[in-house]
């Protein structure tokens, strides 16, 4: 019955584990993927940070238990496309196939969509082809990537033994309009820093960067463990990016310790670009019902007591959809969020078992 | 076609991405109808490319408004006072003001700018207005009383380059018999822009055609004519130029390290040429690069037009005569023998009763190596 169903839209991890919490309970869910696979952006990765864990295992290792669970449907390349009536009977209609699918809870777990570094024109992404972007770099990284893991630049093939990673490009900054800080990216940049001075022991890696925020547990040490590794940290933003006739790039930053200008000439520039809203953000809030906030991201009911409730009843909110996060903490919101939509089902009025 | 000219640089860019970049500022510069503001410094260095202006205008048939005339009324925009610190921002405004009032006199929502300082500044101006309620009420009051005048705010702020890549086409079309191409091998002569700070960094989203990263005015006329525009390190770096260097000497220096790393930067990519919009950056371009050889000893030598100039070789107009070039530091010679553009050296400095002007020779004796200067000399 449709009191007892739960949706959510989004198949990356936070929505996963919020499907695999939900039948550990007893509930029923529909997962629904727009891309033809679940794992979202983390099935991608080798390694995901701090402990050097692989992203593709987390991923098949949630599959594998939403595959045996007779409580969850996945259902990808399908996307909503029109909710009707309210908690606890939500009318979900879904495309292709104009199939309708009624439920008494949704669970928004839309993600994130990575940072457009073309945005910021002063770096040359998308121009100077040995600029990169931090997502690119994960590919490279990855043996099972288009290189087999080795680090070789887009212009020429070259091995890259000398990189610069550039932080919180679109995050922190006001041109672009993205004030927030992305929370990830000086984690997953030291961990790609590591992982290059581990595979190229003689590369020289630096990277600029406004303040390192390694704040999880295990982060800190991550990032200690990079600098005794020789990895160079030069506070500072980059100014711009330019290009040389054999394809090296030259980076221009101030130093705002030493408050020098630095230049510097790099076989390979890696941009760790921060996120945005997931693009149908607007879209799905307009659908739904729920509120977004100025960032983009929707907006929690109760940020501090309840920051996985939407704006609108019966509907709930779980991993990167209500800002930036590590993987662990989206994992723990899957589980929260199944929380509360238990809590909410156990409430309504001749529902209880 | 590009990335196959391009050579090595095929290789280091995406050509499609690099054209696809700038269209994301597209400004909108009026077809025709603008008042036609001269600038204070542009005909002193390079006396042709003012003067070419009303000329390329008639050529393309354009309804502008503009006599040589001191009935002109035009005036300095008040922008080397501005940037100079010496003046009050009313000043300026009034005075911008008036210039907008002499065009909306003339039956025009639109002004053509001859210096990038003065583009700026008009922007400047009109940008204040935006953001501050009641200043246009006030300089109102004082445009009245100064002058007895009205005015509104217009409704376009053109660069004259602004103009000529409007019509760039069309020039290339009807009226150009060169091209930017050397004449024996056929290959596109590799054209290095260097845009005014004050056309594309101040107002990068509504002024300047191309935005600040990859401004396309200038080197959307290379390739209109037959070039390729070259990217290279320190392209967007300013030339140096900057009120506080031109007027104090010691801060001199500066100016010629600034066109110094430029010329560092631009020497890999084998430019045939640079070409400017700015009456600043022309004349420091240009003159720096003779500096640089006599305290380095390193000649870079890079011909450096203005885009009018570069205009008026490939329209065929008289190299010395017109176009002027005889006023360059660096020599525009060699340009000219790779284009194919014919030239008589020996009528360079021939005035208007072929009597010989020149006093190079003169000069070039009198004026002692850069490090010959001995203490009390006045330096330049």
């Amino acid at each position: 019955m449709a009191g007892k169903k739960v949706i959510i839209l989004g198949g990356g991890v936070a929505g996963m584990q919020t499907a695999v919490a939900l039948g550990e309970i007893g509930i029923e869910s529909v997962l629904i993927e727009k891309e033809q696979e679940l794992g979202g952006r983390v099935k991608n990765y080798d390694k995901i940070f701090p402990f050097f864990t692989s992203g593709k295992e987390l991923v098949q290792g949630l599959e594998s238990h939403i595959r045996k669970s007779s409580l969850i449907k996945a259902m990808c390349n399908t996307t909503v496309t029109r909710v009707g009536g309210q908690a606890p009977d939500f009318q979900v209609s879904l495309s292709p196939g104009n199939e309708m699918i009624r439920a008494g809870v949704i669970v928004v777990a839309t993600g994130f969509e990575p940072f457009d570094a073309s945005s910021q024109e002063e770096y040359g992404y998308g121009i100077y082809k040995n600029i990169i972007t931090g997502t690119e770099l994960e590919r490279l990284l990855d043996p099972e990537g288009p290189t087999n893991g080795e680090l070789r630049r887009p212009s020429d093939g070259k091995i890259a033994k000398k990189i610069a990673i550039v932080f919180c490009v679109g995050s922190r900054s006001e041109k672009v309009g993205n004030n927030y800080c992305s929370r990830v990216c000086c984690s997953y940049s030291t961990k790609q820093a590591i992982g290059i001075k581990e595979k190229y022991p003689d590369s020289i890696v630096n990277c600029f960067y406004i303040d390192v925020r390694t704040y999880g547990r295990g982060f800190e040490e991550m990032y200690r463990r990079a600098q005794e590794m020789g990895i160079i940290y030069i506070r500072g933003r980059v100014a711009e990016c330019g290009v040389l006739p054999n394809g090296d790039i030259t980076v221009r930053a101030e130093d705002t310790l030493l408050g020098k200008p630095v230049q510097g000439v790099f076989d390979l520039v890696s941009l760790s670009h921060g996120m945005a809203p997931c693009c149908d953000a607007a879209e799905i809030a307009e659908v739904l019902g729920i509120a977004t906030a100025e960032d983009g991201f929707f907006t929690c009911r109760d940020s501090d007591l309840y920051p996985n409730d939407s704006t609108r009843e019966g509907v709930f909110l779980a991993g990167a959809a209500i800002g930036l996060k590590p993987i662990p903490d989206c994992i723990s919101d899957g589980s929260a969020v199944a929380a509360r939509v238990a809590a909410f089902l156990a409430k309504l009025p001749g529902e209880a078992e | 076609m590009l990335d196959e000219h391009r050579g090595f640089e095929a290789n280091i860019y995406d050509a499609k991405a690099r054209e696809n970049i700038w269209r994301r500022y597209i400004k909108e510069i009026p077809e025709d109808g603008y008042l036609l503001l001269p600038s204070c410094i542009l005909a002193v260095g390079y006396p042709a490319t003012e003067a070419m202006i009303p000329g390329l205008f008639d050529l393309l048939g354009l309804d502008w408004n503009w006599n040589l005339k001191p009935e002109s009324m035009c005036t300095c925009c008040s922008g080397i006072a501005y940037h100079g610190d010496v003046g009050t921002i009313e000043s300026t405004l009034v005075t911008t003001a008036r210039l907008w009032s002499l065009a909306q006199e003339a039956g025009y929502d639109a002004i053509a700018v001859a210096c990038v300082t003065s583009f700026g500044v008009h922007s400047e101006c009109f940008d204040l207005y935006r953001e501050e309620p009641g200043l246009k009420k006030r300089i109102d009051k004082l445009l009245m009383e100064a002058c007895g005048r009205k005015f509104e705010l217009p409704r376009h702020i053109a660069h004259v380059s602004d103009v000529v890549y409007k019509h760039r086409l069309r020039l290339r079309d009807e009226f150009m018999p060169y091209r930017l191409i050397e004449k024996e091998t056929g290959r596109p002569l590799r054209g290095v822009d260097h845009v005014g700070c004050h056309y594309n960094k101040l107002f990068p989203l509504e002024r300047s055609m191309g935005g600040a990263e990859y401004c396309e005015v200038l080197s959307g006329l290379v390739k209109a004519w037959g070039g390729v525009d070259i990217d290279y390190p320190e392209r967007r770096h300013c030339c140096g130029m900057g009120f506080r260097q031109c007027m104090i000497t010691p801060n001199r220096g500066f100016t010629a390290a600034c066109v110094n790393k430029k010329m560092v930067s631009m020497e890999p990519f084998a430019p045939d040429f640079i070409v400017t919009n700015c009456p600043g950056c022309e004349v420091y371009l240009d003159k720096e690069q003779w500096a640089i050889k006599e305290l380095t000893g390193k000649e870079y030598f890079i011909p450096t037009l203005t885009y009018m100039e570069l205009v008026g070789l490939l329209l065929g107009w008289d190299p010395y005569d017109v176009v002027g070039i005889q006023f360059h530091t660096v020599p525009v010679e060699p340009l000219l023998d790779k284009i194919g553009i014919p030239y008589d050296e020996s009528k360079s400095w021939l005035g208007k009763n072929g009597q010989n002007l020149s006093c190079r020779d003169e000069l070039l004796k009198a004026t002692p190596a850069a490090g010959e200067y001995r203490q009390g000399d006045l330096l330049p």
